[in-house]
């Protein structure tokens, strides 16, 4: 069988094949925001003091990454030596938010200032093409008092979400 | 005359009168609420350390929580007392007006936590232990705050009392606390800490006490007086200790069922001695 087009018809076909495309492109690259909240206590085990909620966020990049400040006496700032090479550091200050956009792959480790010692850590794990390169840099950074055993606790989550590869 | 309803009068007096023949519950009883009353009296003396830093209370207290792989001490305490008494150059808490500098402390007070306990050696059977400062604090006096465990500790050592801290506070008008953590492979069965004097100690002795967990179960809790001149070892948690301390936590384990017993104990006593002393 043999379907004829004429010129409209074939102007709004490939007007709306074009418009799904870029629509598919558009949602592929959507970029979206990620929360974490900076508490006192954490909601799933009150023995818990000063986290992260969650300690543990996969992203893409381009995401942001949004630091609210929940409680006071908290902030957020990238721990040294645990980003991705090129990758910006950030801090906020104390008991004020912060909204980080990432678009470099790897793993990036961060820290409450005042509260590192307490294990107040968390880490983001941006996917992508070299999203690898910076992890072993990143787990051999030495951890100051109750943020060692919390990172231990971290990078086993991220193996068994397969993040670690 | 309206007719009476229900006993006559006679009858009520009778009734009035009567009385149920003294219930006598037995040596037993009597035996058990005796037990139970010193229960009771051992179970308060226990826990009389589990109060908040006052005014009265220990110018030191330290708690030690043991888990597997890791144990926590903390420090609390007048700062003035606790820097002097472990030989910490106060200068290190002071801004050049001489007073506490809290925005200094934003940026992580673990450098002074380890200073702090430079000069204290804590081993275990022997074998030194290093200690790990996660945090310091400094909170005006008049802010009371919790210090009865390892919990309530770390909330201590991390938490602004104050939404705006003073700008001039003293350290003879704050109190210190400082949390530290040790890592270890094997459980510590032994724990003694040696606060070096380092010859700036207060001319007073002063009273510590010490509070032990385990898991954040309580295993011991007891005081000692630290005179001047003097090394200070703290025996944490020695098991099979026949110390006082281990005694009492022997009994009061668990401790709900502990209060029901003495609850039921003081109510049987009561009930046991109005019966024996009505008029029979």
């Amino acid at each position: 069988m043999t379907v004829y087009l004429n010129r409209r018809t074939f102007v709004v076909a490939s007007s709306a094949l074009v418009a799904t495309g870029l629509g598919a492109v558009s949602s592929a690259n959507a970029q979206t925001t990620h929360m974490v909240e900076m508490l006192n206590v954490s909601p799933d085990n009150p023995r818990l003091r000063n986290v992260f909620e969650p300690r543990l966020l996969v992203v893409q990049p381009g995401d942001t990454v949004s630091f609210v400040s929940v409680n006071p006496s908290h902030n957020s700032a990238s721990a040294d030596g645990m980003i991705p090479e090129g990758a910006e550091p950030w801090a906020s200050q104390i008991s004020q938010g912060i909204d980080v956009t990432l678009t470099v792959p790897g793993f990036y480790g961060y820290n409450c200032t005042p509260h590192l010692g307490l294990g107040m850590v968390g880490l983001i794990v941006v996917e992508g093409d070299g999203m690898m390169d910076n992890l072993e840099a990143a787990q051999a950074v030495r951890q100051r008092g109750m943020a060692a055993r919390v990172w231990d606790e971290i990078w086993a989550e991220a193996t068994e979400q397969g993040l670690l590869g | 005359m309206r007719p009476s309803k229900g006993i006559p009068r006679q009858a009520k007096t009778k009734v009035a009168n009567r009385r149920p023949p003294a219930r006598r519950w037995g040596f037993g009883h009597d035996l058990l609420c005796f037990v139970c009353i010193a229960l009771f009296a051992l179970y308060a003396v226990a826990h009389a350390d589990a109060q908040p830093l006052v005014a009265d209370g220990p110018a030191i207290s330290i708690i030690v929580e043991q888990r597997a792989g890791s144990t926590e001490l903390y420090l609390g305490g007048n700062a003035q007392i606790v820097l002097e008494h472990l030989g910490t150059d106060p200068d290190l808490f002071l801004n050049d007006d001489g007073y506490v500098p809290f925005q200094q402390f934003q940026s992580g007070t673990w450098d002074l936590g380890d200073r702090l306990l430079s000069g204290v050696r804590v081993e275990d059977q022997g074998q030194p232990i290093a200690f790990e400062a996660m945090s310091l604090m400094l909170h005006p006096e008049e802010i009371v705050v919790p210090f009865q465990d390892a919990v309530a500790a770390v909330m201590s050592v991390s938490i602004c009392a104050v939404l705006d801290p003073p700008n001039d506070l003293q350290l003879q008008d704050a109190t210190l606390y400082a949390g530290y953590i040790a890592f270890h492979d094997t459980p510590i069965d032994d724990l003694i800490a040696s606060f070096a004097n380092l010859g700036r100690s207060g001319p007073e002795p002063i009273d510590v006490s010490v509070r032990t967990f385990r898991d954040g179960r309580l295993v011991s809790a007891f005081r000692q007086t630290w005179s001047e001149g003097q090394p200070l070892e703290l025996v944490a948690a020695q098991a099979g200790q026949p110390s006082l301390s281990l005694s009492l936590s022997a009994f009061a384990v668990p401790n709900a069922l502990m209060a029901l017993l003495c609850v039921a104990g003081l109510i049987g006593s009561v009930t046991s001695m109005h019966t024996h002393l009505r008029p029979r």
